[in-house]
């Protein structure tokens, strides 16, 4: 009486670990093929060296991990993540301040502002940075305007400087702080400012006593969530800074794609990675990820 | 004759959690027709029974049968059995009408369309709400929801119906209100009822038969008088309300015959000294140590110096009284560490004019003195 | 309580949306000025619009654009719908690893990923065109489009199905009638976030296309290096508007269907 249909629920729901990888198996494949062998070849890559014409030598070496001390790449690292830890710095304090309004003093148009700060993300990360280059290039809006009214004879070079590099990091990632903090600004139970009111602290005492100790999972996941992409940024520094600013990102696409050398970009990036694994690490041990992966029963 | 299957059965039924028993080797048997009502405090595994029953868990060992099949391997959707959920459980995306419709359009069932509509109207009807058919659940309030639950279970003619705690979320004069439908409806229509909840009032208001549940184990299965009178256990007594417990060493077994016909009795004296005058029960016997349970509404109270006709009679003082709108709680010092609750209806206290610091007549007769099991 | 804000942070709130905002609409100005160089307005005109959009460079590179983005979001809802129920549902061995592993991509950097697959595809000799970008934003997409549906899931209620099991329906019948329409939101939010990333997605593309293939940002970032021009301002006016025109869209009718 039992049909092939019965006959396989039947058996799935007394197996239900072949029920599970049945499901993943699709996601399995597509995580080894596409992430973890990528990940293991890059490794493999780093410890090569390369020949004339880019040609990789297929022999272990350390070469690529000695150049990690070269002058030239530190100086470029360190400006990285001196880059990288200010626009943490700026997006938390002006993210802070717009996550906090709207959360506090949204009311009915929280959720328009919100899509607001979101809508960026669906728009092109290339078109944005360009729109900066109208404004801060040799001819323009700025230029034009400070010779137009005289204030200068030749163009400013805005266009490459490290700060303008930093404003363009802020730019492109304070949503990504904005939102955590949000969240985790809306959570606040609101009867806690109520309370510490009660007890006689004024509004100074209650933002820096209570509300910011308890929107710290908000600021530490906004924090990592702006730092691990920012230092692997490239289009910024490449459209906004040029070769006086340059980050990482476009240290290693040159290597890379310019010069083929592949050891040593793979060498770069490995390191950017182990960082970001690295913090995901310290997230997840603050106890971080513990509401993002709920499970069912 | 032949002989009808008990409508459900369970037998030396097991189920463990993440190791931790939840339900204990249960043996029950309900038969046809009847409103069985499991009683108890949260975590006793009531609702786990229920969801056994139900084919939404599957016992570690033992067998549960409907109708006299084991069922122990059949799904849930196979099952002649159907819950009314708790929170209701209703398809927030669908109409109260195609929710009560829902089983029956199912292809298994193989309803023929034209009987689908008839069908639901019948038991909307059945429930008193006609003409809700084309709402949602958010539109309709609790008791209403409630009512559309219990139709789209009952829609499908079910065996047994399952009701797991059906009325928690509903204000008390609702609660009676639906208590007294429900009554009604599965004396209408004879179907097995099984309901699970933790309130011992509305389990003994509604049921043929209660099990009285502790621990993943039954401390009683016996009709609602039984267990309210002559609880069997500590806890039962406890939990039924017969919260004055007492304990002490039977004396003697003499027949005592002071009005006219012999009964037997026993002598238990408390360890503060009282004796008490006892029912006699089987298997008891001199030097024995009991307990025994007497319900607060089974004990008397007259000013000192009144008449009072009881088997036990003791002086005692009033240490607390509080009003509780048709009854008053009494707390009755009786010295040497015994302490009592009485309720007395409210107006009767008033009449006699009982007060907290007052020295009090207390008593009671030894039928209502509740011998408990070791 | 919604007390006033604070003129202070109301100014510098209000000042901080202009600075987000503010350069997108000089860009979508520009993109009208007559004026090819320079700044000065000298007048609107539609000219640079017909310019690039009879451009076949950028013709070729929407239709690879689309060619990518299309089945990336259609793949990745799939396998990102299986993924949750794995996930969500199921305790087994390995699933915290499991989980670990599988949000990696969204948080590697988008050239490390470029780097990886390119030494990846390269390795094995396949060739690099629509194929390995497609597989790359697969990579990425699912699970960017587990964690957006697991977080629905999460707001499903067990009894909902409970009943419906109860009432006849098997595991199936239960899924396709009670389960995937509670969480349609969360797929097609999942779809709504996907598609604009595939669709804008840079970097990424950059490492693992071929020197034939093109998509839209790639051909973007060729015309913006040689410098800025109207034809660019109107081409990334486009780019902006119209992902974002279909996005809106796609939530306002998912409003009105629940």
């Amino acid at each position: 009486m039992s049909t092939l249909r019965e006959r396989a629920l039947g058996y799935f729901r007394g197996h239900p670990a072949a029920r599970t990888w049945t499901l993943l198996s699709p996601t399995v494949l597509w995580l080894f093929l596409f992430t973890l062998i990528p990940i293991a070849l890059t490794i493999y890559y780093s410890f090569l060296t390369r020949g004339a014409w880019g040609v990789t030598i297929h022999e272990f070496s350390f070469d690529s991990y000695r150049e990690l001390a070269d002058p030239l790449f530190l100086e470029i690292f360190l400006r990285t993540l001196k880059l990288s830890v200010l626009t943490v710095v700026i997006c938390l304090a002006g993210g802070y301040a717009l996550a906090y309004w709207i959360a506090m003093y949204g009311g009915k148009h929280k959720n328009l502002l919100l899509f607001l700060v979101i809508l960026p993300f669906w728009t092109s990360p290339l078109v944005r940075v360009y729109s900066w280059m109208i404004i801060l290039s040799d001819h323009g809006l700025v230029n034009s305007f400070l010779s137009g009214v005289e204030m200068i004879d030749r163009p400013l070079p805005l266009l490459h400087t490290e700060t303008t590099v930093l404003m363009g990091l802020v730019y492109a990632y304070i949503p990504f702080m904005i939102l955590p903090l949000y969240a985790s600004l809306d959570r606040l139970d609101r009867s806690l400012l109520e309370a510490a009111s009660d007890l006689g602290a004024t509004a100074t005492e209650r933002f820096l006593k209570i509300t910011v100790p308890m929107t710290k999972g908000g600021m530490l996941a906004g924090s990592i969530l702006v730092f691990a992409p920012t230092i692997g940024e490239f289009i910024i520094p490449e459209l906004l800074g040029g070769s006086k600013a340059m980050m990482i990102g476009k240290f290693i696409e040159m290597k890379f794609l310019g010069l083929r050398h592949w050891p040593l970009g793979s060498a770069y990036s490995l390191l950017l990675l182990t960082i970001v694994l690295a913090l995901l690490y310290v997230y997840m041990r603050a106890g971080g990820g513990k509401a993002a992966f709920q499970e069912g029963r | 004759m032949s002989e009808t299957k008990p409508s459900v059965e369970l037998k030396k039924v097991v189920k463990r959690f993440a190791g931790v028993p939840a339900v204990r080797e249960l043996d029950l048997v309900i038969p046809q027709g009847e409103f069985f009502s499991l009683l108890g405090p949260s975590g006793c595994g009531k609702s786990t029974t229920l969801r056994l029953i139900g084919g939404l868990e599957r016992p570690d060992s033992g067998e549960i049968l409907i109708d006299g099949e084991v069922v122990n391997d059949v799904p849930p959707y196979r099952r002649s059995s159907n819950i009314v959920f708790q929170n209701y459980a209703l398809f927030p995306h669908l109409t109260i009408a195609d929710n009560v419709a829902f089983g029956l359009r199912l292809r298994s069932r193989r309803t023929p369309a034209a009987e689908v509509e008839p069908r639901v109207e019948e038991v909307l009807e059945l429930v008193h709400l006609e003409g809700f058919g084309k709402r949602y659940p958010d539109e309709l309030s609790g008791g209403q929801q409630q009512r559309v639950a219990l139709a789209r279970a009952l829609v499908l003619n079910p065996r047994v119906l399952l009701l797991d705690e059906p009325l928690g979320a509903l204000d008390r004069k609702l609660r009676k209100d639906m208590q007294i439908e429900l009554r009604r409806l599965q004396a209408e229509l004879g179907i097995t009822f099984l309901y699970v909840t933790h309130d011992q009032e509305e389990a003994m208001s509604m049921s043929d038969r209660v099990a009285v549940m502790r621990d993943g184990r039954f401390e009683q299965v016996a009709p609602p008088e039984e267990i309210f009178q002559k609880p069997k256990t500590r806890f039962t007594a406890d939990f039924m309300g017969a919260s004055n417990i007492l304990s002490g060493k039977v004396r003697a077994a003499d027949p005592d015959q002071s009005d006219g016909h012999s009964k037997d009795r026993l002598s238990i004296d408390l360890d503060s000294g009282i004796t008490i005058t006892s029912e006699k029960k089987d298997g008891v016997g001199p030097g024995d140590r009991v307990e025994f349970s007497v319900r607060p509404d089974d004990i008397y109270l007259r000013p000192p110096g009144d008449d009072l006709d009881t088997d036990n009679r003791f002086e005692g003082s009033i240490t607390e009284k509080v009003y509780l709108g048709d009854v008053t709680e009494f707390d009755i010092d009786l010295g040497g560490g015994i302490s009592l609750v009485c309720r007395s209806e409210s107006r009767e206290a008033q009449r006699l004019d009982l007060r907290k610091n007052q020295a009090v007549l207390v008593g009671w007769d030894a039928e209502d003195c509740n011998l408990l099991d070791g | 309580m919604t007390r006033k804000s604070p003129k202070f942070l109301t100014a510098f709130c209000v000042a901080l949306f202009l600075f987000m905002y503010g350069p997108l609409f000089i860009l979508m100005l520009y993109s009208f000025n007559v004026s090819e160089y320079g700044v000065d307005w000298q007048g609107f005109t539609l000219q640079w619009y017909k310019e690039i959009l009879a451009n076949a460079n950028v013709q070729n590179a929407l239709k690879a654009s689309l060619l990518v983005a299309i089945p990336c979001v259609v793949i990745s809802t799939l396998i990102g719908t299986l993924t949750a129920f794995a996930i969500y549902r199921n305790q087994f061995l390995g699933r915290g690893l499991l989980q670990g592993i599988l949000y990696i991509p969204l948080l590697m950097p988008d050239l490390v990923m470029g780097v990886t697959l390119l030494l990846l595809f390269t390795s094995i000799g396949l060739s690099l065109g629509i194929m390995t970008i497609l597989f790359a934003h697969i990579a990425f997409s699912i699970p960017l489009a587990t964690l957006v549906i697991i977080g629905r899931m999460a707001r499903i209620d067990r009894r909902l199905e409970e009943a419906a099991m109860d009432l006849g329906a098997d595991e199936l019948t239960t899924m396709w009638k009670v389960t995937l329409p509670l969480l349609m939101p969360g797929i097609l939010a999942s779809a709504l976030l996907v598609f604009p990333w595939s669709f804008n997605d840079f970097v990424i593309t950059y490492f693992v296309s071929g020197v034939g293939s093109s998509t839209l940002p790639l051909r973007v970032y060729s015309m913006i290096r040689v410098g800025v021009s109207p034809t660019v301002n109107a081409l990334g006016t486009l780019i902006v508007i119209v992902p974002l025109v279909i996005v809106i869209i796609g939530i306002l009718l998912e409003k009105r269907r629940v």
